[in-house]
């Protein structure tokens, strides 16, 4: 055995398992209660049932979860793309055209960040009303491109600040014109703080239910957070319907995490080895 | 291929720092010219201001027979070796190499010809499909040679590129590029600060300090005949012995008298460097390189004496430090107290100690010394270096 795996390895390991355990619980919860058949929803969570009702799923699935989740991804999706196209683009020029105009436009941003948007709701839903973008897939992409730019710009500008600016001097004198510079040589450079930008937002516009309620509520883009939130009061007694309907809405991201874990703790982590 | 020319060339920084200061540059198409200083002496930006990466604050620069001051780097048509490679770290050496040719919308098939060719060149061919990052230092030295030359540019710029890589690699690379350049004949700036890849190097050496030029001309010129102290200090390794001395002349002959003792200075001497007549009985900075000292004087009458302090072997030929009774000059000192530049200082740090000056001597490695013997120093004839005691300009006529 090694000998450094001592007792307060040991110890930090129960630790750490007994945390893992307590962040998984609820998800076991809700795997439980989505699988109750509707006799069995008041009796204790803890407990499995030995009757799982598979068909909980296609039953929410056909109820209007699939129309929203399509909604969902097309928004998440969507949005996401944008934002790290229009982010990093614009983080760019600002963090390497030195000047007041480009410092002014990222102090500008940086407020977008600390001043809550919901502040805004109510102006940008009447323009948003009287343009039609209220209650359409459009609509909820731009407003969450326009919410989530400040801290896309945030986050790129910070790290092309620290990016040596040789890669690009090199791609100069190479003959590359600037839009290739940035999409030859800038933007895949740029791939770790990339996945923190759609981690971040990604989260965020997939999880939101605030503004979602606000402007897709009860339209045919309604959101996944919205869809189940309709549900609440629709099936007031089956829980187990509402709980089937919430795990189609969080699996992807499970697998999602599962899939990109690497990924996110190097890009987290902000560190880039060349 | 073509010669490049600066005209008059200055470079101010914003902060206001003079990073180059008026300076004229010729270098023949085909040449390989380096340029070399102590650090902060404005190597890199001359080579930033040729490459097009760095505004010219005055002045022209000439690629060719075109004017370049506001000329895209890309459209100056000459390729750079950076000092860390910057080598794209997303793409595979192929991708790195071809980079250059890719921009220029070459064809796809002419693209792999050429890149293949120059891998093969630079013996990079089964490393192609690798990431720079999975590559030795050498290796991306050579990676950064070839998307260099896959351009066929018409000039190379190259900043310290062996300075990251260690003493044996440093030397094979010194040879590989040398001999690379003469085969493509493209006209080449190389900076470096070793002096010695100076010397091996270049068809043409540049020196420059604080800004400005101080010498331009062929390794063997600048070594034989400095054009000032700094020069002399400079270049050639270990540095050049630097003392004060007084000329004396009895009838035809000049003698050159440093603390109690005297040396002989050959007609030939004199004759060279007419200029020195005017210094008579009065005093000026002698400079005798360490290997053109020798131990064991054939007069008594013209050489120096000096204790042995310390003897490093270093298997062809020995280093012996001696001091000597006699003031101690340093090159700080020449040059101007305000104009002290660390490097230089650091470089002669040895140079000073109370009332007595430390010499080194550059001998046969059979020769038996040891610390503590008392030796007698002569100067080989014809090798002896007289600088102006006030800013240490040459004294040649
Ligand atoms: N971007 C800049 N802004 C202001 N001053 C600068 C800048 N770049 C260089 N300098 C200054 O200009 C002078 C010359 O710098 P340069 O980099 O050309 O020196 P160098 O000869 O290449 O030195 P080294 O051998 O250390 O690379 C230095 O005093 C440096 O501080
Ligand atoms: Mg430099």
């Amino acid at each position: 055995m090694n000998d450094r795996y001592g007792a307060k390895t040991f110890i930090t390991e129960i630790i750490v398992l007994i945390a893992a355990l307590l962040f998984c619980l609820p998800l076991y919860f809700v795997v439980s209660i989505s699988l109750k058949p509707g006799d069995e929803i008041f009796e204790s969570a803890l407990v499995f049932t030995d009757n799982p009702q598979w068909e909980n799923f296609p039953v929410v699935w056909n109820a209007g979860v699939a129309n929203a989740f399509v909604s969902s991804v097309v928004i998440t999706v969507g949005s996401v793309v944008l934002l790290v196209i229009l982010g990093a683009l614009c983080s760019y020029v600002l963090a390497r055209r030195p000047g007041r105009l480009s410092n002014g436009l990222y102090i500008m941003f940086v407020l977008g960040v600390i001043i809550p948007f919901q502040l805004s709701i109510v102006s940008i839903y009447t323009v948003f009303q009287s343009v039609g973008l209220a209650g359409n897939c459009l609509g909820m992409i731009i407003l969450w491109v326009g919410v989530m730019m400040p801290m896309a710009i945030l986050l790129y500008t910070g790290f092309v600040r620290q990016l040596p600016r040789d890669y690009e001097e090199a791609a100069r004198i190479d003959g590359a014109g600037t839009l290739r510079i940035f999409a030859r040589v800038v933007f895949p450079l740029l791939r770790p703080v990339t996945g923190s930008v759609a981690i971040i937002t990604g989260l965020f516009i997939w999880n939101d239910f605030y503004a979602s309620l606000i402007f897709v509520g009860g339209s045919e883009a309604q959101t996944l957070p919205v869809a189940i939130y309709s549900f609440v009061g629709q099936y007031l007694s089956q829980w187990n319907l509402v709980f089937a309907a919430i795990l189609v809405a969080i699996l992807p991201l499970i697998i999602f995490f599962i899939l990109a874990q690497k990924q996110m703790i190097r890009g987290f982590a902000g560190g880039m080895k060349g | 291929m073509a010669q490049i020319a600066l005209n008059n060339v200055s470079k101010v920084y914003k902060g206001g720092t003079t990073a180059v200061d008026n300076l004229n540059l010729e270098i023949e198409d085909g040449a390989f010219i380096v340029l070399v200083g102590p650090s902060g002496c404005g190597k890199t930006t001359v080579l930033r201001m040729v490459a097009g990466l760095e505004d010219i604050t005055s002045g022209t620069i000439r690629i060719g027979d075109r004017v370049v001051n506001n000329i895209d780097p890309g459209d100056r048509d000459i390729a750079m070796v950076f000092q860390n490679y910057a080598l794209y770290p997303h793409m595979t050496v192929f991708d790195n190499i071809a980079f250059p040719l890719q921009c220029k919308k070459v064809p796809k098939a002419e693209i792999r010809e050429r890149v293949n060719r120059a891998a093969t060149l630079l013996g990079l061919s089964e490393y192609l499909p690798r990431k720079p990052r999975t590559l030795s230092g050498g290796q991306r030295q050579r990676v950064a040679m070839g998307r260099a030359l896959v351009r066929e540019a018409r000039a190379f710029l190259m900043d310290e590129p062996l300075s990251n890589l260690d003493a044996k690699l440093r030397v094979q690379m010194r040879s590989e590029i040398s001999a690379l350049q003469k085969n493509l004949g493209v006209t080449t700036i190389y900076v470096t600060h070793d002096q010695v890849e100076a010397m091996t190097m270049g068809t043409k050496i540049a020196v420059m300090r604080l800004g400005v030029l101080q010498q331009y001309g062929t390794p063997q010129e600048v070594y034989s005949t400095p054009a000032n102290i700094f020069v002399a200090s400079f270049i050639g390794s270990p540095s050049m012995n630097f003392m004060k001395a007084h000329v004396l002349r009895d009838g035809d002959r000049h003698r050159l008298a440093i603390g109690d003792r005297s040396l002989d200075i050959p007609e030939e001497a004199i004759r060279k460097r007419p200029g020195l007549t005017a210094y008579v009985n009065s005093d000026i900075v002698f400079g005798i390189r360490p290997e053109h000292l020798e131990i064991g004087a054939p007069t008594d009458r013209s050489s120096l004496e000096a204790r042995v302090t310390q003897v490093e072997m270093l298997g062809a030929e020995q280093l012996v430090h001696v001091a000597a009774d006699f003031k101690p000059i340093t090159v700080d000192e020449v040059l101007g107290a305000v104009e002290s530049n660390q490097a230089v200082s650091e470089q002669r740090e040895s140079g000073r100690t109370g009332g007595r000056a430390d010499l080194v001597v550059c001998a046969d490695s059979d020769l038996a010394v040891s610390p503590s013997d008392t030796v007698k120093l002569s100067a080989r004839p014809g090798c002896m270096h007289f600088f102006a005691p006030d800013g240490g300009k040459s004294i040649i006529d």
